[in-house]
């Protein structure tokens, strides 16, 4: 308790310093700067990498058009298209899951977790059901829809006075939710053949399931969504302060949620109707970056944005990597680390305020 | 005091099981395949009009219905016996990992030695038994309780179930099959082959009913008191564990991960009976698993296996007994 007291006023203290001599927004821009390279290398990687390796140089004979018609196929009929799915996935579970951990102010929110993803995921069930084919634009619609009734219902109760004060409790409580959803997505798929058929594709969590064209119907929703969550940090972080200082501040405490809700809707309903449940990423990457920016909501959501696709990525490699030509998917490789990463930190001493 | 907990107990336990048998029946009796009363009852006394009602009854129905009421009393006695062991209305084997972990370990000896029942029997008590410990040393070295440990299970319960995934995804087609079916939680083709184990749980049950009724009500009273009324309270807590995991490892071998019975039996039975008595507990938990089952076989027009319905029905009620417990608290 003492050393929190002590680190929060050093904090304090730095960040005072910070603000005179300005070199923290140059830590930013070389932050942003290292991320975006990280980012480009992960992509040309995931490109190069695989039961196929190639090298760099190849890799450049094959944009130039004069590589074999083989290394042709391997990167732009299947490993650009995963590749981008990566990207868009990645940078919707990473924007979505700091937006929730702030506004839920749990730490241990995520898409995927709490339910949002599973939402989704009915919503695309019922959507097969009702129209009878799993046509890509109506998918988008119903998986959104899913993901938006999942959120309203989270939202609302982590705005009830007696989950309020405990994060552990809503987290619970998204637990059980997601649980039953799943539940009765399962009840429908089992009771309908044809359904059965169709979803077989949704449920694989993985970045190969779905052809490019989803992701030029997917993209524009995705990055208009992570734009939003770019523009709103700045009033997250108002209402980090508390509902009322909020207000006073002339931020509506309930209109910067209710944003916060359509923004969590955009980016997870497509992101699950590309990839399927993918979870545990937007939960592990806001606390890897609060281990550098500290718990300014702000940064926290757009530095998310961009790691997230960096590890989304690097998991999806190591999947292909690690089977000897039999991929594991991505959803079991992210599972696997967020939920170690979990562990970990209940088990941290540091982390009393978690009742 | 004793004396009316007692009485109440004693009243509730015949008549949970007078209400078990006649579901035993029901489920024998009714079924795609019709039978007359009069065959039913001469089946019953060992001489079947025609093999194929012989068939249905004793080889398949009968047995199902007993594997249901008893992996029903394991995972209720389970979930009812770590909700007092933890103090904790959340807590249960499924919630906390250790359904998870024995699912973990019956899979790995499916899969790398293609094995039997009794090969993945020793993979579940294993598995049951290292996220047991986990969490035990959980509790004694890091001092969690509560909510925080319950969330410490979750992390396990995904680690588990994401090693599970890995696992299928490793293996060849067959028996990954063999695997996912068992993994579903259902009762579809479970028969006497299942019964021996399920019994062994069910004579333990009625041992630690009996022999540890007396500890269990003082560590109600919380550790203090109990060790000053003499209870070695530590050795106690992890002996009860140890057989609450071997029941849940028990359940699973037998029927599958089926969710959700072992965290709302125990809340039924107790706020109906007003007590904790772990065989009222456990019998309600064979019920309402058989209730489950025969609703999983006729709600809809198709078969869905058992452990769909409970989740669906159990999870809303886990969501219910979270939103009571928050308005309680404030």
């Amino acid at each position: 308790m003492n050393h929190d007291a002590v680190a929060s006023q050093l904090n304090v203290s730095q960040a005072g310093k910070a603000n005179t001599e300005k070199p923290k927004t140059l830590s930013l821009t070389a932050g942003y700067l290292c991320t975006v390279l990280a980012l480009t290398v992960v992509f040309l990687l995931s490109l190069c990498l695989g039961s196929k390796s190639l090298s760099i140089s190849d890799l450049l004979q094959v944009i130039n058009g004069t590589a074999s018609t083989g290394d042709q196929q391997i990167v732009f009929g299947l490993r650009l298209a995963r590749s981008i799915n990566g990207v868009l996935v990645g940078l919707a579970l990473g924007a979505s899951g700091a937006i929730m951990q702030s506004v839920i102010r749990n730490p241990i929110a995520d898409p995927g977790i709490l339910g949002i993803n599973a939402g989704a995921a009915l919503g695309v069930a019922i959507g097969i059901l009702v129209l009878g084919s799993a046509e890509m634009l109506a998918s988008i619609a119903f998986s959104l829809g899913g993901a938006a009734i999942a959120a309203l219902f989270l939202f609302a109760c982590a705005s009830m006075p007696s989950f309020r004060d405990s994060a552990v409790r809503i987290t619970l409580c998204g637990v059980a939710f997601s649980a039953v959803l799943a539940g009765i997505t399962q009840m429908l798929i089992l009771s309908d053949e044809h359904l059965l058929d169709q979803f077989r594709f949704w449920q694989v969590g993985s970045l190969t399931a779905r052809p490019i064209e989803a992701a030029l119907w997917v993209g524009p929703i995705i990055l208009f969504g992570t734009l939003l969550a770019w523009l709103i940090g700045q009033r997250l972080n108002i209402l980090d302060l508390g509902d009322e200082s909020s207000n006073a501040l002339g931020a509506s405490a309930s209109w910067s949620r209710a944003s916060a809700l359509i923004v969590v809707a955009l980016l997870c309903g497509p992101a699950t109707a590309l990839a399927g449940p993918v979870a545990f990423v937007g939960f592990a990457v806001p606390h890897l970056v609060r281990l550098v920016y500290g718990n300014n909501t702000k940064q926290v959501i757009r530095f998310s944005a961009l790691l997230a696709p960096v590890l989304l990525l690097l998991c999806d490699i190591a999947g292909r990597l690690v089977g000897n030509g039999a991929e594991v998917q991505v959803g079991i490789m992210t599972a696997i680390i967020g939920s170690v990463m979990l562990i970990v930190l209940i088990l941290r001493p540091s982390t009393k305020k978690l009742s | 005091m004793k004396n009316s907990r007692v009485d109440k107990s004693a009243k509730w336990l015949p008549l949970l099981g007078v209400v078990s048998l006649v579901l035993v029946a029901g489920s024998a009796f009714f079924g795609e395949y019709r039978v007359s009363l009069a065959d039913f009852g001469n089946t019953l006394l060992g001489n079947p009009p025609a093999p194929l009602t012989e068939f249905f009854i004793m080889q398949r129905r009968i047995p199902r219905a007993l594997v249901a009421l008893m992996a029903g009393m394991m995972l209720a006695a389970s979930g009812g016996l770590l909700q007092q062991l933890l103090r904790n209305p959340l807590a249960s084997p499924d919630i906390i990992g250790i359904t998870n972990g024995a699912s973990l370990g019956g899979c790995l000896m499916i899969l790398i030695f293609g094995g039997s029942l009794a090969d993945a029997s020793g993979g579940a008590l294993i598995g049951a038994a290292c996220v047991s410990v986990a969490l035990l040393v959980a509790v004694r070295v890091f001092r969690l309780s509560g909510t925080k440990l319950i969330l410490l299970g979750v992390g396990l319960a995904a680690l588990s179930t994401a090693l599970i995934n890995y696992l299928l995804t490793q293996v060849f087609v067959p028996s990954a099959q063999i695997a996912q079916t068992w993994l579903v939680g259902s009762l579809q083709g479970r028969g006497w082959e299942e019964v021996p184990w399920l019994s062994a749980g069910v004579v333990l049950l009625i041992v630690v009913h009996c022999g540890f009724d007396r500890e269990l009500r003082m560590l109600q009273m919380g550790d203090d008191l109990a060790s000053a009324l003499g209870v070695s309270v530590g050795k106690v807590r992890a002996l009860l564990f140890a057989v609450a995991a071997i029941w849940a490892a028990l359940a699973v071998l037998c029927a599958g991960p089926i969710g959700f019975i072992a965290l709302v039996a125990p809340h039924i039975s107790q706020s109906m009976t007003g007590s904790r008595n772990l065989l009222v507990c456990a019998l309600g938990g064979g019920i309402l698993l058989m209730l489950s089952d025969l609703a999983a076989q006729y709600m809809l027009p198709v078969v869905l296996p058992v452990g769909v319905v409970t989740i669906v029905f159990g999870g809303g009620f886990f969501l219910w007994v979270l939103f009571k417990l928050g308005r309680v608290s404030v």
